[in-house]
């Protein structure tokens, strides 16, 4: 018999306390990893729209706090192409509507310029791309398409005003493939915005390598002064950076780690209090193991280790449970434009970090409780 | 002691003419019909009497007892206490609370509750106020002479007081039948003598039926009636 | 003795596992009042910045759901002025701006028109008023002040551009305590937003419900782009509050979740140890309601002091919150009663949920089999 058969046979023994001890741990961890592969995936949705088009830079207003909707003067692009180490910019103009007669909320929409480069990347899978001659053509994400059963040729409302689809594009981009698209001038009109865009997107020229170069031009960017000498007020972050600064990404980090934290506490409370029950009443139990001749050391490894397998095992329970859930939330209408599936590296180390974290912390006292029974006075313990 | 400061006056001479306990042919099988704990076992026991059962380990004492005391049912045959068949009764618990009373072999008090408070147990079944129960609990706990030990706890006492507190809990709410599974199983000999000669006077003063299991001769010589359970069948001795 | 004294005897039996059930509990209805008590104080103060400013209506551009990206053409003011039972229009520009070296996100800023009411509204407690034509001139609110460390004379960049604080002031709201007020014209040059504005806040002359029901029609029938909303709709419409609130509940109910399991798992412990105990009271006559009623009123008993913890905990949590210099600009500080009543009923229900199941288990369990310890 192995050391472990021991301890499984320990936990067998209980089989309700071990279960709840164990769904209680899993709930934690299916928590903490969702939050986090949301926040991550999110992130990495947004970083993979700017790295399909060779976007190193994105430019947008400065001070403001949600980065995604910011306003800039659609004017201020021709500012940028002149320096010398920007090889093109293109600009769009998001906003979130609401589409088909309110049936969709929180849609984004995106208004691209149809001279720009951005525009080239959509794949179209059906119909025909936006022109400059016609107007109230939008193109819809493959996914969108599919959740308000529209097609080419359809007509569609958009903010209360109709549109005609002219197309659908394909992406495996989970928050493009939930979007819509329609050309900069139609969202400005729509929106009564004109002349705005919410950010430019720029290439650099080879001439730019490093990282610190990148980050000398969006110096030199941000430096940027207009006619009246007043700086242009413009704000250059390197993609990666753009994305990680959002204030989605933000929020969705800051309620992954909140909620985080709540729970390794609930964690650390449940595991403590199980380990201790078991131990108390195992007095006897473990006073003949220590009179039979088992050390300290041996008495902890026990029950470190009965802990360690229910840890281990709501883990990867936890962790299935969160890619379940992410499977769903990524095809649900409501949470779809937000999650992708599939779980981010992130979420498996935090969830295994939380549960053993937890798991070991709340097992160390009831262990040293438990090494501490005395064989003489265990066995006259009735 | 009289009868009065017994609280409870002898049952009524009907219930005393017919039977208060009639077993007829009562069979229980477990496991399936692997084992045979009691077969077609035939019974009765007046209002008043005191019985004792007698066995060996595993001959279906307790089987027996557990029927008698509505915690299981017959596989075949029926019970009937105080004329009602037991398998027709629409609330065993009411029957547990009021007509029945039980003393174990290893007492099941509850550990964190004093003697009084033991004894208070099955009066949350009667309506009763906080204020009764108290008093009705030292009532009893001065019939079973432990008055002083009212505030001890179970861990406090010794074993003879704590079937003593036993005996009092199952009088709780005076009930006309008192089952005893090896009342003294688990006592020394004069601690054992102390609670027989409780039951002889709850018998002689309240006219309260008793049926005692047991394997020790000493308890069987103090009842009426002694009955033999063997491999689950009943011999009846003479008296 | 009563039921209930008996049932906190029990839970002395295992101080240490009714200690920690309690903390778990604890830790869980924290979080439901400091998360939700969060989201309806958010909303609550919300509410107070219209309606004690006696704002009946809140006219924006139409739309799913409220954005601050939406705006009107500021000339609709005076199309809404001529709407008969329109008392006063405050046109108003706002925007949310980020102090990132002072780790301040999602700070308001608002635009008003130099003869604006809102100016006399607030107690200015240094420096003075903006007038007409003043450029790069801010007022701060007090708390933003004071967590930017500025006074009156400093400079201060908004927008990339370099600002003059020439006033502080102090208004009843946590929202323009944390705000920078600025004229409407800079504003819109700052956000690229000539003539347009985020809304007008409507005072009607009749504010019975009925009548500024009717006023809001008459406003919406001037331009089908434009919706008008009393206060309350307004607030709750904001699609910050939804995503607030819906994030406090999820939190919450992710503490919930873990904190019954943990109810769950004392109360199966509880009595599966007693179990032979249990049969005893079941042979002398306990009915199974009496002894479900036992453990139910065992478990309400660590609810109870559990609700209790989480209640002080949570509430200190938003007062630490009303205090800590990130946060002091959004969180006002005050008691939700709603969000205690709610935390009080949830321990409630996670006792009945965590002990239910046990305790009728329990109660049916074969007497006596369990007599003997089996």
């Amino acid at each position: 018999m192995q050391f472990a058969e021991v301890i499984a046979k320990n936990l067998l023994h209980r089989k309700t306390r071990a279960a709840l001890t164990m769904g209680g741990l899993a709930l934690a961890v299916m928590a903490m990893a969702t939050l986090l592969s949301v926040a991550w995936g999110f992130a990495n949705s947004a970083a993979a729209y700017y790295q399909a088009r060779n976007v190193d830079i994105v430019a947008v207003r400065a001070g403001v706090s949600d980065r995604l909707t910011s306003t800039l003067r659609f004017d201020l692009g021709d500012r940028l192409k002149a320096l010398p180490q920007i090889a093109d910019v293109d600009a769009s103009l998001t906003e979130v509507v609401s589409i088909g007669e309110g049936s969709l909320f929180g849609v984004p929409l995106r208004g691209l310029n149809l001279h720009g480069f951005a525009v080239g990347q959509l794949q179209i899978t059906a119909g025909k791309p936006l022109t400059p001659e016609e107007h109230g053509q939008i193109l819809l994400g493959v996914e969108l398409a599919d959740a308000v059963h529209k097609q080419a040729g359809d007509s569609l409302e958009v903010e209360g005003r109709s549109f005609t689809v002219a197309g659908i594009f394909s992406t495996t981009n989970p928050l493009e493939s939930n979007s819509l698209c329609a050309s900069l001038a139609d969202v400005q009109s729509l929106m009564d915005r004109p002349q705005e865009v919410s950010e430019f997107q720029i290439r650099v020229s080879p001439t730019v390598r490093s990282d610190a170069d990148l980050r000398t031009l969006c110096q030199e960017i941000e430096n940027l002064r207009g006619s009246d000498r007043q700086p242009l007020g413009l704000k250059a972050l390197p993609t990666r950076q753009f994305v990680d600064s959002a204030t989605e990404t933000k929020l969705a980090k800051s309620m992954a780690w909140g909620t985080s934290a709540i729970v390794l506490v609930l964690s650390w409370i449940g595991m403590l209090n199980t380990m201790l029950m078991s131990v108390l009443e195992r007095t006897r139990e473990i006073g003949i193991l220590r009179a039979i001749g088992w050390k300290r050391s041996r008495i902890v490894r026990m029950i470190l280790g009965e802990s360690f397998i229910l840890c281990f095992a709501a883990a990867i329970a936890g962790l299935l449970a969160a890619w379940a859930v992410l499977s769903v939330l990524s095809r649900w209408s409501v949470t779809r434009t937000l999650v992708s599936p599939g779980l981010s590296s992130t979420a498996v180390v935090g969830g295994l970090a939380i549960v053993l974290l937890a798991g070991g912390l709340g097992a160390l006292y009831p262990a040293l409780r438990g090494a501490n029974i005395s064989p003489t006075e265990a066995l006259r313990y009735d | 002691m009289t009868d009065a400061s017994l609280g409870s006056a002898p049952h009524s001479a009907t219930a005393a003419a017919a039977p208060l306990l009639r077993v007829e042919t009562v069979s229980r099988v477990f496991d399936d019909g692997q084992v045979h704990a009691l077969r077609d076992v035939s019974l009765q026991v007046r209002s008043g009497e005191y019985l004792a059962i007698m066995g060996p380990s595993g001959s279906g004492k307790s089987t027996l007892l557990n029927l008698l005391g509505a915690l299981d049912r017959p596989t075949a045959g029926e019970i009937y206490v105080a004329g009602e068949p037991l398998s027709k009764h629409a609330d065993l618990d009411r029957l547990r609370a009021e007509t029945i009373g039980f003393v174990f072999q290893s007492f099941h008090l509850l550990p964190t509750l004093t003697a009084l408070e033991n004894i208070q147990i099955p009066m949350f079944e009667t309506a009763r106020s906080a204020r009764q129960r108290v008093a009705h609990a030292r009532e009893l706990l001065e019939q079973v002479g432990l008055t002083v030990r009212a505030d001890h706890l179970p861990a406090q006492l010794s074993v003879g007081e704590r079937q003593r507190v036993a005996i009092a809990r199952a009088l709780a709410n005076d009930p006309r039948l008192l089952l005893a599974d090896e009342p003294t199983g688990n006592l020394d000999s004069a601690a054992g003598a102390g609670v027989l000669d409780l039951f002889d006077r709850l018998h002689r003063e309240r006219g309260l039926t008793l049926v005692v299991i047991t394997h020790g001769a000493e308890v069987a010589a103090r009842a009426e009636r002694t009955v033999i359970l063997r491999d689950g069948r009943l011999q009846e001795t003479p008296a | 003795m009563r039921l209930v004294t008996l049932a906190s005897k029990n839970l002395w039996r295992r101080p240490a596992r009714t200690v920690l059930t309690v903390l778990g509990l604890a830790v869980s209805i924290a979080a439901v009042v400091a998360l939700v008590g969060l989201a309806e104080s958010l909303e609550n103060s919300f509410l107070d910045l219209y309606s004690r400013r006696g704002t009946d209506l809140v006219v924006q551009r139409r739309g799913g759901n409220v954005q601050l990206t939406k705006v009107l053409p500021l000339k609709l003011a005076e199309r809404i002025r001529t709407v008969a039972g329109v008392r006063e229009v405050v046109a108003g520009l706002a925007d949310m701006i980020a102090f990132e070296k002072q780790n301040l996100y999602n700070v308001l800023i608002n635009g008003w028109e130099p003869n604006s009411p809102v100016w006399d509204r607030v107690h200015l407690l240094s420096g003075e008023k903006l007038r007409e034509g003043d450029e790069h001139q801010i007022l701060l609110g007090r708390i933003l002040a004071a967590n930017l460390g500025k006074k009156v004379g400093d400079e201060i960049t908004l927008y990339g551009h370099t600002f003059h604080v020439k006033g502080i002031f102090e208004s009843f709201s946590v929202h323009e305590n944390g705000a920078v007020f600025m004229l409407l014209a800079d504003l819109e040059r700052e956000i690229d937003r000539p003539g347009q504005v985020t809304g007008f806040a409507v005072h009607a002359i009749d504010r019975s419900p009925a009548a500024v029901q009717a006023l809001a029609r008459k406003i919406e029938a001037l331009d089908p782009q434009i919706s008008a909303k009393t206060s309350r709709e307004f607030v709750e419409s904001l699609s910050q509050m939804k995503l607030t609130r819906t994030m406090s509940w999820l939190m919450a109910s992710i503490a919930i979740a873990i904190g019954a399991i943990g109810m769950l798992n004392t109360m199966a412990m509880s009595v599966f140890e007693r179990r032979a105990e249990i049969a005893a009271l079941r042979a002398i006559g306990w009915r199974q309601r009496r002894v479900v009623g036992l453990i139910l009123r065992e478990a309400l008993i660590v609810a109870g002091f559990g609700a209790l913890a989480g209640i002080l905990v949570g509430v200190a949590a938003i007062q630490f919150l009303a205090h800590w210099r990130q946060t002091s600009g959004l969180v006002q500080g005050d008691i939700s009663f709603r969000a205690i009543a709610e935390g009080l009923i949830i321990a409630a229900l996670m006792a009945v949920l965590g002990a239910y199941l046990p305790a009728r288990s329990a109660a049916r369990r074969n007497i006596v089999a369990s007599l003997h310890g089996s």
